[in-house]
């Protein structure tokens, strides 16, 4: 007898698996819908009450108004014809996730950096759930620090662990 | 039984907060690690126990994954969490502090012949420096346009 008992159902505990296709479609639309700017009506995916989780350096917003006003409209004021690329996207359930970059001109001042007209790229990952048919929660990774770099400006200060890739750096070597 | 995708991410986790040394069995000898900025691009895996692995463990200690959620879609897996560790070695200049800390990530796999053959990365590197006293933006980030900033902003996936 197997005494050892695999793990059961772990992946549609938490999952509503007949949800994919309708997640999928909401998904595709929001994208669709930031690309071509939309800022006044994209609660047409988002809910009002809808909670945007960036990371250090991007903030919390708490629902559409805090979304547009304190993400959406500073970042169209510092970028502009951006356009969004995703490079992987997965759907599962409720739940959908991607990664990919904004291809972007720094058109404007950005972390105090005055507008220098390069083409830049701009980093995230996104974990996104959606519920009747608008997205509920979002978890968001944006690379601003990869930003600063691209207009010029290191903000770890020379400590990135880039350096270790490079052979610029030995990297600690613990023993355990 | 063939394994799921998910199965092999979750075996490697468990592998790495058990600190398991040889990583072999999870990863393609030649994987890519590709991370957000500051922490860099690992071509293949010793070279992720070099720069990376060995590093993160000599900087942060008693470390514990608190993975929020798992999702799965062919060969792709992605997860975003934190994880809970003590700051036990220099960490970008700073000295140990002996804080418990989180360290929020996101990461996405994709698995090739039972093994992780590319890994997408986002770990919040300025997350962990603002819990240690420095803000790298300067006090331009972004989350100081929210309404009410969160008791500390590093915790926002909490």
């Amino acid at each position: 007898m197997n005494q050892n008992r695999p793990e059961q159902a772990i992946l549609s505990r938490s999952t509503d698996l007949s949800k994919t296709a309708e997640t999928k479609a909401v998904i595709e639309r929001m994208v669709d819908g930031l690309n071509d700017h939309r800022i006044e009506d994209i609660g047409e995916f988002f809910s009002e009450g809808f909670r945007w989780m960036g990371n250090t350096g991007c903030g919390t917003k708490k629902g559409l108004k805090e979304f547009q006003d304190n993400w959406q409209k500073p970042f169209q004021a510092a970028f502009s014809d951006k356009v969004c690329i995703d490079e992987a996207r997965l759907y599962m359930g409720e739940w959908a996730a991607a990664f990919g970059r904004q291809e972007a001109v720094h058109s404007g001042t950005f972390m105090g950096i005055k507008p220098t007209g390069k083409k830049i790229e701009i980093r995230y990952m996104d974990f996104w759930k959606v519920v009747d048919g608008k997205i509920i929660d979002n978890w968001v990774m944006v690379d601003f620090p990869h930003v600063a770099a691209q207009l010029g400006h290191d903000l770890f200060n020379g400590e990135g662990w880039e350096a270790y890739d490079r052979g610029e750096k030995n990297p600690p070597q613990p023993e355990n | 039984m063939k394994k799921t995708t998910l199965q092999i991410v979750k075996e490697m986790e468990q592998a790495l907060e058990r600190a398991e040394v040889d990583c072999s069995d999870y990863f393609h000898d030649d994987f890519d690690w590709i991370a957000n900025f500051g922490c860099g691009t690992k071509r293949g895996l010793d070279e992720f126990e070099r720069a990376w692995y060995k590093p993160f463990r000599d900087a942060f200690g008693d470390r514990h994954f608190a993975t929020e959620h798992y999702l799965e879609d062919g060969n792709w897996a992605a997860c975003f969490g934190h994880c809970e560790a003590t700051h036990h070695g220099d960490f970008m200049g700073i000295a140990p502090t002996w804080k418990r800390i989180k360290i929020p990530y996101i990461d996405f796999w994709r698995v090739e012949e039972g093994k992780i053959a590319e890994n997408r990365v986002s770990v919040d590197f300025p997350a962990i420096l603002a819990q240690l006293g420095q803000d790298i933006f300067n006090g331009k980030g972004w989350d100081k346009l929210d309404s009410k900033p969160p008791k500390n902003s590093s915790l926002s996936f909490a």
